[in-house]
């Protein structure tokens, strides 16, 4: 049995094509991918690739380059296997697309984001992808959709656990005043969040008019253009004469760095979650002269998914307004990936229908 | 009376100026022993840095100003309303100038200060000096079994204390201290008064390193024969150290110290640096480590040190005082000597000799 997949065979190198379908084990459930996302990773890999889709065997899916993409996904149960007893043929899900070893000393702390061996399914480990009309993943990465939040949705889990996960391990306790570098889809996952948690002074510096309305319209209280305004200058007009509490950089670029380092207060904190594409120049007295802080966030770990799926369900997030496009399996490259090279500043989210999106 | 006093680069003068008049809320002390401190260095041959050459807001002094931030000394003087301290007794000085009403100030960071400065650096007089006057809150009195020499340790032990004290610890840590100056040394002995059992120290200088051993690191690794980021995990079940302190701050040292802590670790940034260096965050970010940058101490951080140097064995630090001079010879012997000699720890200048 042959199936449809968009896989990723190097730079610019995308294919609509058939490949085996892939046969459910143990501990394993068969879905049907129903709506999947278009990541800026993906795009990332796409232009410069293959950076994080192995190009050797993964250690623990012993995969390499052709993969399948798509990690941002939701989709249907269509088969379980032995053992399988939380997910039955028909289950609404989303997919927490981490790999992990399990065993390692990042593992055996809960930190499966930081694996020594980790990996994303539909992006640098294997096990298929969500841009396929099936895929077989293991039981644990799984969650089930509440009733009233839809299969488009799902595909949003992913991104909005990556922000939820930033501010949950970030210091930001309610009251305290953030400035998020960036508003794309990651930027946007972090408003969401914060603004779930009652956050009532949210900066966002943004340079693109479209993304500066998304942040508005997403909960920011403020919105500056780094290109017109001082970033430095309004933070601190806007906190007390002493800067924010708390940075979030889902921009991941030098010139914000240089800002962030001086718009957030004394002992703040600068929580980093932009994978940056080169190295950055930064002088550790200015994080020195005022004991700021600055840290590294990955992904997500268990019960950030969870979390978000509740936030979703309660009416506490809101989510649907981050989908700006939507496309068929068919049209991935032409009407996805050119779309988000040429149209980056008017799309959030470009989610991909597969078989139907149900 | 004497005191040594800087003018700016290169140009230290020990000159005679008048002594200060002790009033309400003020302590005068006579200094006892005063530690020589790479601030003092830096200011010495690249100056002024730290030493206002406009006037400073705190003390509306300018250069020139009288050096020494390490010191101890005797009371000699107190200010009318002042019963908290007696004549004669033996005490040390938390160099600490703030303005108390900026916001760091506000927020109980009183040591990152927007307006903040230093006895024996932005005015105030300083411990270089035969006599100074300080506010009563400054002055911390030292046990009676602390001799004066090792209370001119209390300062740079409490820098360390301090930068222990940012970073999650226990007894079972696995910590890596970069850099066995002063600094570096005095975290080693801080994170031994804790009991932690897994102290690793990089350092070049085979003087340093066996201070670093006598004074508890349990591995010395110089940096140029062995590979810090593979031997740190080999000594730590292959996950990193739990902490790594930086007390180097040159550019190898943020790369080493990202890549050797372990997932959800912390950098702690003890160092000064001289200029800004290239960085990966992503090295952070793949382990969701934290950079924690201090500064200096907060009087929480004075008292752990004298408690800790009162009761007795916890924290032994009188070997890192690895000569004593007269104040007369503070240029040639003292800071000079401090520029080419790596089998210096702490020099010490003593006001009596």
């Amino acid at each position: 049995m042959s199936m449809k997949a968009v896989r990723f065979h190097g730079e610019r190198d995308l294919r609509y094509e058939d490949i085996p379908e892939p046969q459910v084990g143990k501990g394993q459930v068969k879905l049907k991918p129903a709506w999947c996302g278009i990541c800026g990773t993906d795009l990332h890999e796409y232009l410069g690739g293959p950076n994080l889709c192995p190009t050797t065997p993964h250690p623990i899916t012993g995969d390499s380059v052709p993969l399948t993409f798509g990690h941002e996904f939701s989709g249907t149960v269509e088969e379980v296997g032995e053992g399988v007893s939380d997910y039955k043929p028909g289950d609404r899900v989303c997919v927490q697309p981490i790999i992990y070893d399990g065993t390692c000393g990042a593992c055996q702390e809960g930190l499966i984001n930081c694996c020594y061996s980790n990996g994303f399914i539909g992006l640098s480990a294997g096990w298929g992808g969500g841009l396929a009309e099936h895929i077989v993943v293991p039981e644990t990465a799984l969650y089930h959709l509440p009733d009233n939040v839809s299969l488009e949705i799902g595909a949003l889990i992913e991104p909005l656990a990556v922000g939820w996960h930033a501010v949950n391990v970030s210091p930001f306790k309610p009251g305290d005043a953030v400035l998020i570098l960036g508003g794309g889809p990651i930027g946007l996952s972090v408003i969401q969040a914060l603004v779930s948690r009652g956050a009532d002074k949210i900066i966002v510096s943004e340079v693109s008019r479209q993304r500066q309305e998304f942040a508005k319209q997403f909960g920011a209280h403020h919105v500056l253009n780094p290109l017109k305004d001082d970033i430095v200058a309004e933070c601190r007009r806007l906190c007390e004469n002493q800067g924010v509490h708390v940075v979030y950089d889902a921009a991941g670029v030098q010139a914000g760095l240089d800002q962030a380092v001086h718009a957030v207060r004394a002992r703040g904190t600068i929580v980093n979650i932009a994978v940056w594409e080169k190295p950055c120049s930064i002088h550790p007295n200015d994080l020195v002269f005022k004991e700021r802080r600055y840290m590294g966030i990955a992904t997500y770990v268990k019960g950030d998914f969870q979390d978000v799926l509740d936030a979703i369900s309660e009416g506490r997030m809101k989510p649907e307004a981050m989908i700006t496009k939507k496309i068929k399996l068919d049209e991935v490259v032409e009407e996805g990936f050119k779309t988000l090279i040429k149209d980056k500043d008017n799309q959030v989210k470009i989610l991909v229908e597969i078989a139907g999106g149900s | 009376m004497r005191a040594a006093r800087y003018y700016g680069k290169e140009d230290v003068r020990i000159e005679d100026i008048p002594k200060p008049e002790c009033g309400e809320g003020q302590v005068r002390i006579a200094p006892a022993f005063v530690g020589i401190c790479g601030t003092d260095l830096h200011e010495y041959l690249g100056g002024p840095t730290f030493c206002p050459v406009s006037p400073h807001p705190v003390t509306k002094e300018t250069i020139p100003v009288t050096l020494g931030h390490e010191f101890s000394g005797v009371v000699e003087e107190v200010g009318p309303d002042i019963n908290s301290f007696s004549i004669g007794q033996h005490v040390v000085v938390q160099p600490t100038i703030s303005c108390g009403t900026c916001g760091a100030c506000k927020a109980g960071v009183e040591n990152t200060c927007h307006n903040g400065g230093f006895v024996g650096l932005s005015g105030g007089g300083g411990g270089l000096s035969d006599s100074l006057v300080v506010p009563a809150s400054y002055v911390l009195p030292l046990p009676e079994n602390v001799p004066l020499d090792v209370g001119a340790l209390v300062e740079p032990l409490s820098v360390a204390w301090h930068a222990i004290s940012a970073a999650p610890l226990d007894e079972s840590s696995t910590v890596l201290v970069l850099g066995g100056g002063p600094i570096g040394l005095a975290v080693v002995q801080c994170l031994g008064a804790k009991k932690v059992k897994k102290i690793i120290l990089s350092e070049v200088a085979p003087a340093r390193q066996q201070f670093a051993r006598e004074f508890g690191a349990h591995h010395v690794l110089d940096p140029r024969e062995n590979d810090l980021v593979a031997m740190t995990k080999e000594l730590s079940d292959e996950n990193g150290a739990d902490v790594v302190f930086d007390c180097a701050g040159v550019p190898a040292s943020i790369t080493t110290a990202c890549q050797s802590v372990k997932s959800r670790g912390t950098v702690v940034n003890v160092a000064i640096w001289e200029k800004a260096v290239p960085f990966n965050p992503n090295m952070l970010v793949f382990r969701e480590a934290k950079f924690t940058a201090v500064l200096g101490y907060q009087r929480k951080d004075f008292e752990a040190v004298i408690e800790a140097l009162g009761s007795v064995g916890q924290l032994q630090p009188s070997r890192m005082i690895t000569r004593k001079i007269r104040l007369e010879d503070l240029v040639e012997q003292g800071i000079l000597a401090l520029t080419t000699a790596k089998d210096q720890v702490k020099i010490l200048v003593d006001l009596a000799a």
